[in-house]
């Protein structure tokens, strides 16, 4: 008799394996392998500062956006169906197979950070594997570099199998205001007016509220090595991370659990 | 011994404001073949939807082999066939077979020997590693459906809508299958409005209309419940078409039956049972009308659910 | 793999989640809210304000004016104060050989010196940091969040920078022997080489003065030849025209004339360059009204008062003008 696990074999098998096979997302996977040695390739060997062109490209790791889209790739069926939301539909057939909601979410995370460490450590290694090959001394390959990694892609994992287990439009909602709060502080420290009229105060009052306490629930990118030397950021950082990871996976699970599949049009 | 029971099961979509399932119950046995019919809208998919705890009942309760549908221990009992085809359309036959195998919990010797079989009892003919499923045709992919739904060998068979898009060749298919799970002992329940293979081949049907289960019962209960007679009859001189039919009027008045259609030499006659049709009969050859046919029509399930509403 | 023992129902959801979801979100809730009026993110630094800059004006003479331009509503200012005003040397670094001084844009008791400030040094978003000498000469300039390894080194810039700052405001006042005195030994000596148009003025300006010629002559080609190598392609491609910088260094090099350097460049910030070197030329042969005259011209190219071609001009224009 078949018991209920934590993770599902089908699907880590499914979505780590069967799915990189197909060029769609294999070709990508390889982009993400190798991109970042070539751009390291071109950027050292036309710069006049080698060592700070090779910083530059070593920056790439610290970007939200590769996280994200890694993320996508190994959860989401997005692009192999190419529709950006991928199947939601296949959901109603799954869930009449012997798998429960909570091994569905956690299934999927687990493939999500599986695939993208092992994307980008390969990728890391590829880099740094050119980097010294050009006489690059300096690269940045130390314990936090490694540890932002793998948290960050923790942290995207989570965030994205969240997205992936809403009904589409409020997923699609959720993402809009999660980084619409994150992205707002810093849109309202480019263009300032120190005389704004009483109305917008309220309306910037309300927005910093939202700022303020919804701001850190979209990832960012971690990265130890900025926050090692302070021990209040540290420990406000590590909580508000572990609360997000938590987060995403309850609300997944629970979003799954009451959602209803109702399949027909009857 | 009842291997699903439903009691008092009903479904209302708040959103849409409908009340989809109302006080719905019956059982189904082991081994049986159970129809549930009825015009589109009728809450068919949301009572099957229910009974694989895809949408959650407002009311009343649900048993499948003694437990919740919402059980982990049904799960690998049941084998299902969606109406609308929500496959992952980026594998290929082999993958989704493959798939679902896995997902079963079927053992992986056994693998490559049941997507074999499976393919071979819907008689589909491709290398299915080479298709993939969203290159196939709306027969074809309604038979990867069936292979799909019956790869982890179930105990019980949903099938909502069998029959959509697949050709006559197709509708033997599934009768041959259904057949086959009465052999095997599977339970099946088969949600349609093409009547064809439900008729030849179910135990019981419900029909369902408004959410309701208007009718619960053998085929044969549904075939006893009228009678439509096509009679005929020999050129009269000494009566014109309009006599015949104020006499056919009159008789039927009399008799409680209904006259479908009349024309001079023949008429279509539906009546409520057999005593009141001979009756007729009787009468009206009491009246000089020579017959020499009187041929019993069967109803369609259909037409007859149809009568209803419209008596309703 | 891990197997539930309890809960068969396909929507359970395991209690180590919902715990670990509740703790951490109390344990947020916490440290946001009540936790933060705790801190006090500015007693680490010692924050000063604009009236606290008026009042102190003779005791931070030597020092150097850090200004941190910041808002309540500013996200990334409030990370700055989280993370890098909270790490130890950091602080020991600003307490060091700064007089720091917050600025809060919008506020409302300082807004007009906040405004002329804004309008000094040209300041288009917040946090931008502003390091200046402490008779207002503008040094250095960084916008946005700076982790405490960047901002150490971004305030290690700005010391040796103000160095070079000192040895402009000598060299405007003539005094040529002070300024030397100022510039960086391992630059004269051919150690370091120095990469922008203006520093290479600077130095080169202040040797000639001194007589140096052939020393001030012999780090411009160095540089030139350096440049040259680096372009082989786009000289090659381009015959008729070197490109910039090349001209400027030609010009210092006495290989071409005044005309053929101002028309080898129509870049805003380039045609500073021009009119600087143009100026301390004039300069250097006592024509005084056509060294003002190149100086403004200078000032407007440069357009940011916040650059370098900007402040030199400004600093020769303070003095020459009667």
């Amino acid at each position: 008799m078949i018991q209920p696990t934590l993770l599902n074999r089908t699907l880590i098998r499914f979505n780590l394996i069967e799915k990189v096979r197909a060029w769609r997302v294999g070709i990508p996977i390889m982009l993400f392998m190798g991109l970042p040695c070539y751009m390291m390739l071109i950027s050292v060997i036309d710069s006049t500062e080698p060592e700070a062109a090779a910083k530059n490209v070593w920056n790439i790791f610290n970007n939200a956006s590769i996280y994200f889209l890694l993320a996508y790739l190994f959860i989401s069926d997005g692009l192999l169906t190419g529709r950006p939301t991928g199947e939601p539909e296949t959901l109603n057939l799954l869930f009449t197979r012997p798998i429960t909601r909570t091994c569905y979410v956690l299934s999927k995370f687990f493939c999500g950070f599986v695939g993208s460490t092992t994307v980008l450590s390969i990728s890391v290694a590829l880099t740094f594997g050119v980097a010294t090959a050009l006489g690059i001394v300096e690269n940045p390959i130390d314990s936090p570099f490694i540890l932002s990694i793998i948290f960050n892609c923790l942290s995207f994992s989570a965030f994205y199998v969240f997205l992936h287990s809403m009904p589409s439009l409020l997923g699609l909602v959720s993402y809009l205001f999660f980084s619409g709060c994150q992205t707002v502080g810093e849109i309202m420290s480019i263009g300032y007016s120190s005389s704004a009229p009483t109305f917008f105060k309220y309306v910037k009052d309300a927005i910093l509220f939202f700022n303020y306490w919804f701001g850190d629930v979209f990832p960012s990118c971690v990265d130890f090595s900025l926050i090692a030397s302070s021990y209040y950021a540290c420990t406000e950082l590590i909580v508000v991370y572990l609360s997000n990871l938590s987060l995403f996976l309850f609300l997944a699970i629970l979003s799954l659990s009451i959602r209803e599949f109702s399949y027909g049009s009857d | 011994m009842s291997i699903i029971t439903v009691d008092n099961l009903s479904k209302h979509f708040r959103r849409a404001k409908i009340k989809a399932v109302q006080d719905v119950s019956f059982c189904v046995e082991t081994g049986e073949i159970f129809g549930l019919i009825g015009p589109n809208g009728a809450g068919k998919t949301t009572i099957m939807a229910c009974l694989l705890a895809l949408i959650k009942p407002s009311s009343g309760q649900i048993k499948i082999d003694g437990k919740s549908p919402y059980d982990f221990d049904v799960k690998p009992l049941i084998g299902f066939l969606p109406e609308r085809p929500c496959y992952n359309r980026w594998m290929n036959i082999h993958q989704f077979l493959t798939y679902h195998h896995m997902l079963a919990g079927m053992p992986a010797k056994d693998r490559e020997k049941d997507i074999k079989e499976a393919l071979e009892a819907v008689e589909l003919e491709v290398d299915p590693k080479k298709r993939r499923v969203k290159e196939l045709s709306r027969g074809m992919l309604q038979r990867v459906g069936l292979a799909q739904a019956i790869i982890g060998k179930p105990k019980i068979v949903f099938l909502d809508e069998p029959t959509s898009g697949m050709d006559p060749l197709g509708f033997i298919m599934i009768r041959k299958m259904l057949l086959r799970f009465k052999e095997q002992g599977t339970t099946a329940i088969v949600n349609s409005h093409h009547l064809l293979e439900v008729e030849k081949v179910c135990d019981r049907i419900a029909f369902i209309r408004g959410g309701k289960i208007e009718h619960l019962g053998s085929m044969d209960s549904f075939a006893l419940q009228g009678q439509d007679v096509s009679l005929s009859w020999l050129p009269l001189a000494s009566k014109n078409s309009d006599e015949i039919d104020v006499l056919l009027g009159e008789l039927a008045l009399k008799h409680d039956c209904k006259i479908i259609e009349s024309t001079q030499e023949s008429a279509k006659v539906s009546s409520p049972d057999k005593e009141h049709l001979a009756q007729f009969i009787q009468e009206l050859i009491a009246n000089n009308l020579m017959v020499y046919e009187a041929k019993s029509e069967r109803r369609e399930l259909v037409d007859l659910f149809l009568n209803k509403g419209e008596n309703q | 793999m891990a197997r539930i023992k309890k809960g068969k129902s396909t929507l359970y959801i395991p209690i180590f989640v919902t715990l670990a979801m509740a703790l951490l979100l109390v344990g947020r809730i916490y440290i946001k809210g009540p936790f933060q009026t705790l801190l006090n993110p500015d007693a680490q630094i010692g924050w000063k304000t604009l009236g606290d800059l008026d009042r102190d004006k003779d005791s931070y003479h030597s020092s150097l004016i850090l200004y941190d331009f910041s808002a309540d509503w500013c996200q990334p200012c409030k990370r700055m104060d989280k993370v890098t005003f909270q790490a130890s040397d950091v602080v020991q670094k600003v307490r060091e050989g700064f007089y720091p001084v917050k600025v809060i844009v919008g506020d409302a008791h300082e807004k007009k010196s906040v405004t002329d400030l804004q309008t000094k040094y040209s300041l288009y978003s917040i946090p931008t940091f502003v390091v200046t000498l402490p008779g207002g000469e503008w040094v250095y300039q960084k916008r946005g969040f700076f982790p405490p390894k960047d901002f150490i080194k971004m305030l290690d810039n700005a010391k040796a920078k103000a160095y070079f700052v000192r040895a402009e405001l000598k060299l405007a006042k003539q005094d040529y022997k002070g300024a030397l005195a100022e510039l960086d030994p391992n630059v004269l000596s051919g150690k370091k080489t120095i990469e922008d148009e203006i520093p290479i003025l600077v130095y080169f300006h202040t040797l000639k003065m001194l007589g140096r010629l052939d020393e001030a002559k012999a780090m411009v080609k160095k540089r030139f030849d350096f440049v040259y190598s680096k372009k082989k392609g786009a000289i090659q491609a381009n015959a008729k025209s070197l490109p910039w910088p090349l001209p400027f260094y030609q010009y210092l090099l006495g290989e071409i004339d005044q005309d053929k350097l101002n028309n080898a460049s129509t870049v805003w910030y380039q045609k500073a360059d021009i009119n600087s070197a143009i100026a301390l030329d004039a300069l250097a042969s006592n024509k005084k009204d056509i060294a003002l005259k190149s100086f403004h011209k200078a000032a407007e190219s440069a357009y940011y008062s916040s650059s370098d071609s900007f402040r030199l001009a400004e600093l020769f224009i303070k003095e020459l003008e009667p």
